[in-house]
């Protein structure tokens, strides 16, 4: 079943052969999931482990100072943040809003087209294969509309494909959000989706990632433990003992 | 059989598989001590021990009165957490939360085994009697089996310890399907 | 009570003395009514003693001195020009963002190392009253004028700035002197300010059958309505002249 699309492996080992070797190249992938569930640690491994096999990575913060982020990271064993800085580029999108002049609450088509070409040069300009944006929800915020989402994200998957880069797109869910996206149109448009959560089991807490979809490549559907460690993430299955819940 | 003939059937094995090892109470300590010297004296071997019935530290110092080097063994303890007795953090020492978190000890043993053991680890479950006590039947075998799996693809060996006081048909059996070879020890 | 001359003699007599410290004018009046001018020589009318801030929001701080020169007016003030700083990062910044929107940022911008480089918002209130709140008494603050907050900042903002500079101005014992353009804005802002200040004139260049016929108005005086009143005023050369209307004695 599996064409052979070239694959970008994430690095975190238990993900690549739940995907069959990795994302497929070019994919847009939605990295969602509630507050804290890992959602930055996963997207900030894929980046590293791209620099370690000499992709240039693209860090777009949206809800955080990319600063803080950095003082906060995991040391990882494999990577210093020296090295990481180094092959990462880290931008703060308050910066570019202000920049390009885009201080309204609403972005105008204008505006989005104007993101979406500056996001496309840097990827240019620095030959970047793995982009994280980080979050698209708070980026969904700004453009209000339903089309607009859609436009906005359709088109800089698009763009970013062309030139070879693999994207994911964090997701914030609220608990009140039905589907796995907080629009509902950012779930729609994405090649895949990866869902992180917590799951209550007899009054412990796990933490958990599941492969919903992911175009290009068969998958494991199961949903799997996470560890979030020095060595990078871990995953185990997740036993089927009953009486679990997902928060 | 008894530990001497223990100590000479486990110098037969040479290549990785998983052994239940059915102790009496009698016999226990002299099993954990047997099973520490015999997997730590190889050159490249490492042991992970799985602690949920006796605190790791307790087993450490066991070893200490025996005199058993500890630099190449490691620890999952998922009991202190519960018996709220977690001291200060040991560099060999990875904590569980509960023993009912059992992909948790799968997770911490795949932590221990990919940051510090290149070749071959030998991963003690103390005991699957105390493993029984805090989940289900079910749960538990499909742990066992699951995780003899992983061991078995990195080439590394799982110890089932169980007490026979303690011992139900169940558990018995649960041994049985996931072993190699179960042995009793008394 | 001490008393400070306005610059202009009839009107200190109409006044009957000046103005007294401690207050806080407002000066109004519609476009090219004269009230920046009248606004120059009460700044040059301060006494030695007296710490002079001239605030000016709208022309450059040459075309302020020289002015002041023209009539033969003291120019021993402070000029702190708002209009010109603000105006200059504005326009350097829509500047950059235009350019910015049509090329793209540059990519040495997007390496610079990481720091929060958004520069704070040139926050033009607070340095206003960074400005007075440095004054020791006697002083004379002068704002020319008032608009140039109302343009760009929340009315609220702006009124509760100019109630900080009232009470300043009041308990310090200095006076303080702002000019509006009156029919710019809604009559709230208008009574807003007109609520705070303790004096408010009123320059109007009135077009009539035979030409301009200049009023100026004493419309406010805070405990002295006997001193409200409507005067004549024009242009010398020597800066502006109150005379009393003939036909209304
Ligand atoms: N440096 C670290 N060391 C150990 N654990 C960490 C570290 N950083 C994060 N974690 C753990 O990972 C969890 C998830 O962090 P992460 O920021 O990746 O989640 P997130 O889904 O992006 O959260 P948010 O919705 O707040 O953005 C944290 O709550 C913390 O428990
Ligand atoms: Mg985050």
């Amino acid at each position: 079943m599996d064409n052979v699309r070239e694959r970008v492996p994430t690095g975190i080992e238990a993900l690549d052969n739940i995907l069959n070797g990795g994302v497929p190249k070019g994919n847009t992938v939605l990295i969602t999931g509630s507050a804290g569930t890992g959602k930055t640690t996963l997207s900030i491994e894929f980046l590293v482990h791209g620099a370690m096999a000499g992709e240039k990575g693209l860090y777009i913060s949206v809800t955080e100072a990319s600063e803080k982020l950095l003082e906060n990271l995991i040391n990882y064993d494999f990577f210093s943040k020296e090295m990481i800085q180094k092959g990462i580029i880290f931008i703060d999108i308050p910066e570019i809003y202000e920049k390009l002049g885009m201080n309204k609450l609403q972005f105008t088509l204008d505006d989005i087209n104007i993101l979406i070409q500056n996001i496309v040069k840097i990827v240019k300009e620095f030959n970047v294969k793995r982009v994280v944006i980080d979050s698209i929800t708070s980026i969904c915020y700004r453009l209000q509309t339903e089309e607009k989402i859609m436009e906005f994200i359709l088109r800089l998957s698009k763009a970013l494909s062309e030139l070879g880069c693999t994207t994911f797109l964090v997701s914030e869910l609220l608990p009140s959000a039905k589907g796995y996206s907080q629009y509902g149109v950012e779930e729609a448009v994405s090649d895949g989706i990866i869902l992180l959560g917590n799951l209550e089991r007899k009054g412990d807490l796990l933490r958990t990632l599941r492969v919903v979809k992911m175009r290009g490549t068969s998958h494991s559907r199961a949903t799997y433990v996470l560890d979030i460690t020095s060595i990078g993430i871990l995953l185990v299955p997740l036993l089927k003992g009953g009486g679990e819940m997902y928060l | 059989m008894n530990i001497d003939e223990l100590k000479k059937r486990l110098k037969e094995y040479n290549e990785p598989l998983s052994l239940g090892i059915n102790t009496s109470l009698s016999a226990y300590i002299d099993t954990i001590k047997l099973l520490m010297d015999e997997f730590t004296s190889g050159k490249n071997i490492h042991l992970i021990y799985i602690s949920a019935t006796i605190p790791s530290r307790s087993i450490s110092s066991i070893l200490e009165i025996y005199g058993i080097d500890e630099k190449k063994v490691f620890y999952v303890d998922c009991i202190s957490h519960l018996m709220m007795n977690v001291a200060e953090s040991k560099e060999n020492t990875v904590y569980v939360e509960s023993p009912t978190m059992l992909e948790n000890i799968m997770l911490k043993t795949q932590y221990i085994l990919n940051k510090n053991v290149k070749d071959v680890a030998v991963v003690v479950v103390d005991s699957i009697n105390s493993l029984a006590i805090h989940n289900d039947m079910k749960i538990l075998s499909e742990f066992l089996h699951l995780f003899v799996t992983f061991l078995r693809s990195r080439n590394s060996y799982m110890v089932i310890l169980s007490i026979k006081e303690q011992a139900t048909q169940e558990i018995m059996s649960i041994i049985n399907f996931v072993s190699d070879e179960t042995l009793e020890v008394d | 009570m001490k008393f400070v001359t306005t610059g202009i003699e009839n009107l200190d007599n109409a006044l009957m003395n000046g103005i007294p410290s401690g207050y806080t004018v407002l000066l109004s009046g519609s476009p090219g009514s004269g009230i920046e001018l009248f606004a120059k020589q009460f700044s040059s009318a301060h006494l030695p003693e007296e710490d002079t801030i001239y605030i000016t929001t709208t022309e450059r701080t040459d075309d302020v001195i020289n002015t002041m020169g023209e009539f033969g007016w003291k120019t021993d003030i402070r000029i702190i020009n708002i209009g010109e700083e603000f105006y200059r990062k504005f326009l350097e910044k829509e500047i950059q963002i235009s350019r910015y929107r049509e090329k793209g940022i540059p990519a040495e911008e997007i390496l610079r190392p990481y720091k929060f480089r958004i520069e704070k918002e040139l926050d033009i209130l607070t340095l206003l009253t960074f400005n007075i709140s440095e004054l020791r008494p006697p002083f004379r603050i002068v704002i020319d004028s008032l608009d140039f907050f109302f343009g760009i900042e929340e009315n609220s903002k702006v009124l509760s700035t100019l109630r900080m500079i009232k009470s300043h101005t009041q308990y310090q014992r200095g006076v303080a002197l702002f000019t509006l353009v009156t029919t710019l804005y809604p009559s709230i802002v208008q009574s807003g300010v007109e609520e705070i200040v303790d004096i408010i004139f009123t320059m109007e260049n009135i077009r009539t059958q035979t030409g301009f016929e200049k009023i100026f108005t004493i419309k406010k005086f805070r405990n002295h309505p006997e001193k409200v009143g409507v005067f004549r005023y024009d242009f010398t050369p020597k800066g502006i002249s109150i005379s009393k209307i003939a036909s209304m004695k």
